[in-house]
């Protein structure tokens, strides 16, 4: 009897704690991460990765989701749509339902109606593609439209005059970014009179010739030059500019809105102007600190790539926890019925189709660094 | 309910428990020992190859700078004067060390005046923002820059910097190289560990797998390890892709790298395995161990168990023999005594019990119970002839009656003392009950041993049995039936030595008798006389006839003798000899007794009526009559209803009356001679005739047996001792009847003897009522003629 007493008591206590560690071990949320990580677009991939991470770090440390801890999976879409669309299928495979990324809107493409076709929501940070705005499907979009983009880049050219003949060098592979840009940027500046007189694309990655493209654009004696490229290959054209001792006003898309800009670039970036998507100088204490933890993780300035991705991150977070699901089309209708979010800097209004307006800056490099202009 | 289980299962498990347990116990208390060991030792081994490979990749960047150092002393030099000739330097040098992919000289701008492979692209772009110029050219001093992207290669890349005159000279490192270089190291430490590099920030510079460098990842725990370096000998647990390993990390000096090396902690359990494995190939080991010495112990225990259940089964069967194991147990032998204390217990209850239900506590002789089953035994066993001797004490009953039942059981007693004193041999001696024993005699060659063996009881029985003063002397009815000659079981055994015995009793002197077959039939006729016996009455199948009674002197009639007969529907007229004993020993007795009183005198009465005359009438009392308590009150009743005088009354009685109790018998005579009847001594001479008694007698005639009459003229002493007792009689005042006279000369010889009455066949045989008077009549007529001769 006494025997018998002993053994219920430890099996007892062992489906005890056994009970104990399931409720405590509950499974995790993976999500996965789709970017460029490699070659000379990958700045902008690399920056949102690190964002996530920190958003995602800070959600485990604050206990996770309802209990559950965050795990993302990180996927290389080397900037290549059809390798965009191969690991968004292995996402999708791998059970993975909710997708942060692209960051390139040239994986819109393919990427966009693969997930619109699954039971997957993905949320960009960055992807700007104006075909994917006002459209109900499963993407929902954290960064302004593009066209913002080429208000601010003509407003700028204006304020400098330099609106009339305007030469443009675009990257060819993110099409749907640079040349959303360029062709507003042409509409904008026409009834001003102004006219996109020289146009040159080139291949991130095929080790294009800067120093000929830039001769050739220089050549054309344009009032402006506008190079729409990443970071890596915006600086190696303003390299080739600067070493033909050019004086003609370079401005830039927010893609080339990285540290690399500044690294890359050296004296020859100084005086390039580019709309930024975040507010550099924001002293709003949610932006500072976390400036400065990120400053602190990775050595670097937060661009707004890590900043936009980190949010895109917490805002899908907040509404898993707030729905306390695990299905994309809830997910995506508690994001979009909450509408209003905290962002770092500012709120993000996502709209009922889930795409953003978010307010958006003109900056100069000067000194080395990103100032907001005048 | 408790449950019961079984010894064996229960020493086994108690025994594999007392095992198990404490190697459970050690082993929880040992494995974390071991692991904590385990863990310690794979750390110090992880971090000596985390320094080794931090070493190596200090003296690997060591290396590179002296192949910038030794650059640089050749442009200081002027060994390479113009741009082809540097150009062509350091196009070899890129092509002799796999790690360096690039060179560039900066000058004090930080533009780029040569760099190696040529670029158009790159010759002349401003660097200034670059730390490996910005630093270097501020600090003079070697640099190492973090991971960025190549302007030559659009793929990751590390830069080594030292400062060139007024300008900076830059070696572009190929991070596929170092990770190689990292990766070879740690092979030879085998699978288990991993290695890899980062930059100061975390960022991998070598990595297992490659694309982590192309992707600028950042070491997933870098922050928490870098922030704890300080703190020493701490361990690092991370998980990674969900699996736990321990990091071990060190720091390459010179470049503000950071070496980190991965070993699961799979490799630990690895390690632990084989311990685990031993502790329960051990435990299994101690446990088939244990159960073998167990089942060795219990191998004793069951012994001395099953021993004890089978000798013990053998005293539940009946077999009370004391329990003898051979067992190593005290607590057994504890058992065993006790169990042999309990065996003893029970046989000695046993052997009383025995004693109670086979031996007669009064005479300590085997009772009926032992004859019965031993008898039956010997008859089994078949072991020859077997004579069973059956013998009664003659008249104990009166004997009980007379001194007292206390007399009766010492007497018992002492039978029962000397037939043990006897020892008999070839059988034994049992009481049955009352004053019955038997002695059954084995081995018996042929029957008159039996006689041999009669003679040595009678030895015994023969000396006078004496009690409070009284001497007894006691006499034996014998029989004896013979097996297998009689009978063949043991009821009929005993039933025919009864018989044989009843027989001697009736026949009188005899002393023994064996078995006849004719007994059986008058045993069988006696069993059917006293079956109907009872009814007879009833059914008025007695009747009386009379004897007269005839004065010698004037040949007058005194009276009759009443002389009961039988006549019995299928034996027809039966003897009072057959039939008298029989009603004597049921008590029957008492009511045919008292039927031929009645009858006696109611007839009497009626002829005395009728003929005028005063007829005496004779009648025979048992002694079991006289015994009866209202008896004389009964006579003086049936007196009172029948109208005869009591003086016309004589009871006859036995000498048997006195055997044992002489004083009562006169007592019980006083009181009916009270009545005024008279009373007569019958068969005088046949019994223990004892003249010093006849004195004392109250009565008033003697009755001379037949057998006197009889022999009578045979010889001159018989005349003698009839003239002599006639002579005594009348001195003490008696009448004397002489019985059985048949002939004149009878009469004659007696009428000179002054007999007063005779009675016998010469005058009369016994007769009917009917024909009585008839007899009376001619008797008076003969009576009369004999005067008128006279």
């Amino acid at each position: 009897m006494k025997q018998q007493k002993i053994f219920s008591g430890l099996i007892l206590i062992i489906v005890i704690i056994l009970g104990l560690t399931a409720c405590v071990q509950q499974k995790p949320v993976t999500i996965g991460f789709v970017a460029s990580l490699t070659g000379s677009t990958s700045e902008l991939g690399v920056n949102g990765r690190n964002g996530l991470m920190m958003a995602v770090e800070e959600i485990n440390d604050a206990g996770g989701i309802n209990g559950r801890s965050v795990e993302v999976i990180v996927k290389d879409d080397k900037n290549d749509p059809e390798t965009g669309l191969a690991v968004d299928q292995e996402l999708y495979e791998d059970g993975i339902s909710f997708i942060i990324g692209h960051m390139t809107s040239n994986m819109a493409a393919l990427s966009i109606p693969f997930v619109n076709s699954k039971d997957i929501l993905m949320i960009n940070p960055t992807m700007s593609a104006t075909t994917l705005y006002n459209q109900d499907d499963h993407i929902i979009v954290v960064i302004s439209p593009n066209s913002d983009q080429a208000v601010l880049i003509k407003a700028s050219m204006v304020k400098n005059g330099g609106e009339k003949k305007v030469a443009v060098i675009y990257e060819s592979q993110n099409l749907a970014y640079t040349g959303t840009i360029k062709d507003y940027l042409a509409q904008e500046i026409a009834p001003l009179g102004g006219q996109v007189i020289y146009e040159e694309a080139f291949l991130s990655g095929s080790n294009p010739n800067y120093q000929e493209i830039t001769q050739r654009v220089a050549s054309m004696k344009p009032d402006s030059i506008v190079i729409l490229a990443s970071s890596f290959d915006a600086a190696m054209f303003c390299q080739q500019l600067f070493k033909q001792k050019s004086q003609i006003p370079v401005y830039l898309g927010a893609w080339s809105m990285n540290n690399d800009l500044l690294l890359q670039g050296g004296k020859a970036v100084e005086g390039v102007k580019i709309p930024s998507l975040i507010d550099l100088d924001s002293q709003i204490p949610s932006y500072t600190a976390f400036r400065e933890k990120y400053l602190s993780k990775y050595g670097a300035e937060p661009t707004f790539a890590a900043v936009y991705t980190y949010e895109a991150a917490i805002i899908l977070f907040d509404a898993m926890a707030e729905a306390n699901s695990d299905d994309p089309e809830t997910i995506k209708n508690t994001i979009i019925e909450k509408s209003t979010y905290q962002g770092l800097q500012s709120d993000i209004i996502i709209d009922e189709d889930g795409d953003a307006s978010r307010t958006i800056y003109e900056y100069v490099v000067k000194d080395g660094q990103f100032k907001k202009a005048e | 309910m408790k449950r019961i289980k079984k010894l064996r299962d229960f020493i086994l498990i108690n025994n594999m428990l007392s095992i198990v347990i404490p190697l459970i116990l050690v082993g929880l208390l040992v494995t974390p020992l071991i692991y904590n060991y385990l863990i310690k030792d794979m750390q110090q081994k992880n971090n000596m190859i985390a320094a080794t490979i931090a070493q190596r990749m200090s003296d690997f960047i060591d290396e590179s700078f002296q192949v910038l150092n030794q650059i640089n002393q050749l442009l200081n030099d002027g060994t390479l004067k113009d741009d082809t000739a540097i150009q062509s330097y350091l196009m070899a040098i890129i092509e002799s060390y796999d790690s360096i992919e690039g060179f560039e000289l900066l000058d004090t701008n930080g533009i780029v005046k040569t760099n190696a492979p040529q670029n158009a692209n790159i010759l002349g772009v401003n660097r200034s923002s670059q730390p490996f110029f910005a630093e270097t050219k501020a600090t003079r001093q070697p640099f190492v820059s973090s991971s960025f992207i190549s302007q030559q290669t659009g793929q990751p890349t590390i830069t080594i910097a030292i400062p060139q005159v007024e300008g900076v000279l830059v070696a572009y490192l190929n991070l596929e190289e170092i990770s190689m270089l990292s990766l070879n190291h740690i092979r030879t430490f085998g699978d288990a560990v991993t290695v890899a590099i980062t930059d100061g920030f975390g960022v991998f510079i070598s990595n297992k797998d490659i694309n982590k460098v192309y992707q600028r990842e950042v070491e997933a725990n870098f922050q928490s390890i870098h922030s704890g370096t300080d703190s020493g000998d701490q361990r690092y647990a991370f998980t990674y892709e969900g699996k736990t390993a321990m990091v071990s990390h060190a720091d390459v000096a010179n470049a503000n790298w950071h070496v980190f090396v991965y070993e699961s902690y799979d490799s630990i359990y690895a390690a632990l395995r084989p311990f685990l494995g031993i502790m329960l190939l051990f435990t299994c080991l101690l446990v088939l161990f244990s159960r073998i010495i167990a089942r060795l112990v219990f191998k004793d225990i069951n012994h001395s168990f099953g021993e004890l259940n089978r000798q013990t089964k053998e005293i539940a069967a009946g077999d009370y023999h004391p329990i003898n194991t051979d067992n190593r147990f005290d607590e057994f032998n504890r058992l065993t005594e006790n169990f042999n204390g309990m065996v003893a217990s029970v046989k000695e209850r046993d052997e009383t019990l025995k004693i109670l239900a086979y031996y007669d506590s009064q005479t300590r002789l085997p009772n009926a119970a032992y004859l019965a089953e031993s008898l039956n035994q010997l008859i089994l066993d078949n072991r020859g002839k077997i004579a069973v001797i059956c013998f009664d004490i003659h008249n104990f009953k009166r004997i009980n009656d007379t001194f007292g039942p206390s007399f009766g059981d010492k007497i018992l007693e002492m039978m029962g003392t000397r037939l043990l004193a006897l020892k008999c041999s070839h059988g034994f001696v049992a009481r049955i009950n009352g004053s019955n024993f038997v002695r059954v005699l084995t081995d018996l060659k042929k029957p008159e041993d039996a006689l041999a063996e009669i003679e040595k009881l009678r030895a015994v029985f023969n000396q006078a049995m004496s009690f409070n003063e009284n001497n007894v002397y006691l006499r034996f009815h014998v029989g004896i039936a013979l097996y297998p000659d009689d009978a063949r079981d043991v009821e009929e055994l005993l039933q025919y030595a009864n018989t044989a015995a009843d027989m001697t009793k009736q026949r009188g002197r005899s002393q023994y008798a064996f078995f006849e077959n004719a007994m059986k039939e008058n045993l069988l006729r006696n069993m059917m006389i006293e079956n109907s016996l009872r009814p007879s009455l009833e059914n008025n199948e007695f009747f009386l006839h009379y004897q007269p009674q005839i004065d010698v002197k004037n040949k007058k009639i005194r009276g009759c003798e009443a002389l009961i007969r039988w006549d019995h529907p299928q034996l027809g007229t039966v003897s009072p000899l057959d039939f008298i004993h029989i009603a004597e020993s049921t008590g029957l007795i008492v009511p045919i007794g008292a039927w031929v009183l009645e009858t006696a005198c109611r007839q009497i009465a009626a002829i005395n009526r009728k003929m005028g005359t005063s007829l005496m009438i004779s009648v025979n009392v048992s002694p079991v009559q006289l015994s009866h308590e209202h008896f004389p009150e009964m006579v003086e009743k049936t007196l009172k209803r029948c109208g005869l005088e009591p003086d016309l009354l004589e009871l006859e009685i036995t000498e048997n009356l006195f055997i044992y109790s002489f004083d009562e018998a006169i007592k019980i005579i006083k009181r009916l001679k009270s009545i005024g009847i008279r009373m007569s001594l019958d068969d005088f001479g046949t019994g223990y005739s004892s003249l010093a008694y006849l004195k004392n007698l109250p009565i008033d005639t003697l009755k001379i047996d037949q057998a006197f009459t009889r022999d009578l003229l045979l010889n001159k002493s018989n005349q003698n001792l009839m003239e002599s007792i006639i002579i005594m009689a009348h001195i003490l005042d008696m009448d004397v009847i002489v019985e059985g006279v048949e002939e004149l000369e009878q009469l004659d010889c007696l009428k000179n003897y002054h007999c007063d009455h005779v009675q016998g066949y010469y005058f009369s045989r016994p007769i009917a009522e009917s024909q009585l008077e008839a007899l009376l009549n001619e008797l008076t007529k003969d009576q009369d003629q004999n005067t008128e001769h006279e």
